[in-house]
């Protein structure tokens, strides 16, 4: 599956899988192009929380400053570099998801270039009880920022709720592939 | 739309005039982007640059040469490092007028696709007729030069596209190629 593997650990010790399919919509699309071919860096990745609350549908339309079948969780934290010591700490920010994010890093490429694996995990917590839809990626850290490239979209499977509870921690997997053909 | 594995694709369209300006020839088919680019674009997404450098900012396209030609592989690269393309070898540059590989002038993506300036090639007007099976796209410009040190040259093929049928080309024909670069589910 290419999407979001979303695993949430409870107080209670108790863990919950999820997934969400992927959706990469056109602005990402059309930002991965011109990173490869136009030598645009390619701006950090963050993960986000799409509220279940008065969700409705995802739109291969939908962008940054225009989601009419959803809105973001107003408030949650993240996993985050602090300094360039590499400190972490739980920040007001969407989850920085890449190489330089505060998730841990599964594989890399070697030194040929050769993929051998991206799976990278970031860790959000939430400061009072929400229920979570599915996520999203955007160019923008800041919570409810309307601006950015909205990369993709995605949705848990069988439109299912999760409940995130203060104390728990959701870890977002996402994983994504491109095939040369 | 929802991708279980998005593809790296593309297209080519292609004609030859003779040295009158007549057109002689025109055909269009698919490329085949390469595993290493795959591999780029994964690289990418996560904030890593390709190897240890940067991308190229310029990209050229090169002729593959149509006597001994068999077959094109995804894996095929085009640099000392691993170089490998067994089907396949490049038009040397004593048959071109110009000694260097055409750049490919990229405009901004849109809806998913790249494409760029048209690239073409004149035929050295004392020389014999010789035949090309295809295009390559990467990131070098001297013909038949492999990228010997990643480091310096963080170039790669990108992606190989083969005519329709080999054509072959007489002293004073041009060959213009147009390619896109198409990212999605197709």
């Amino acid at each position: 599956m290419s999407g979001f593997e979303v695993t949430v650990y409870r107080l209670d010790g108790t863990i919950e899988k999820y997934q969400a399919p992927n959706q990469v919509l056109l602005g990402g699309l059309n930002l991965w192009l011109d990173s490869m071919f136009r030598a645009q860096n390619f701006a950090f990745l963050y993960k986000g929380l799409i509220s279940a609350t008065s969700l409705t549908s995802l739109s291969s339309s939908d962008t940054m400053s225009s989601h009419p079948g959803w809105y973001e969780v107003p408030s949650y934290y993240s996993w985050s570099y602090t300094n360039s010591a590499g400190d972490l700490a739980l920040q007001p920010y969407r989850a920085e998801y890449g190489y330089n994010g505060g998730g841990e890093l599964r594989s890399g490429t070697n030194t040929l270039g050769d993929f051998v694996d991206f799976t990278r995990r970031e860790y959000i917590s939430a400061p009072y009880a929400c229920r979570i839809g599915g996520l999203f990626l955007s160019t923008s850290r800041t919570i409810t920022s309307t601006q950015g490239t909205l990369f993709a979209t995605a949705r848990f499977l069988g439109n299912e709720a999760v409940n995130l509870n203060v104390g728990d921690i959701l870890e977002a997997r996402y994983i994504t592939d491109v095939e040369a053909v | 739309m929802i991708y279980d594995k998005l593809k790296a694709t593309g297209r080519l369209t292609y004609a030859v005039y003779d040295s009158s300006g007549a057109l002689k020839l025109q055909g269009a088919s698919p490329n085949q982007v390469k595993v290493q680019a795959a591999n780029q674009y994964r690289s990418l997404q996560v904030g890593l640059p390709y190897t240890d450098s940067s991308i190229s900012t310029i990209w050229y396209m090169g002729l593959i040469r149509g006597d001994n030609y068999t077959t094109t592989s995804i894996y095929d690269r085009y640099d000392t490092n691993v170089s490998t393309h067994p089907g396949w070898s490049e038009v040397s540059s004593n048959t071109l007028i110009s000694t260097l590989r055409p750049q490919w002038y990229r405009a901004p993506a849109s809806n998913a696709t790249i494409a760029g300036s048209t690239v073409s090639w004149t035929s050295v007007a004392t020389n014999v007729n010789f035949s090309v099976a295809g295009i390559l796209v990467m990131t070098e410009n001297t013909v038949n030069k492999t990228i010997h040190q990643l480091v310096t040259f963080p170039g790669f093929l990108y992606a190989t596209g083969i005519f329709t049928a080999i054509v072959t080309l007489t002293p004073g024909d041009t060959l213009e190629v147009d390619y896109e670069a198409y990212l999605g589910s197709a």
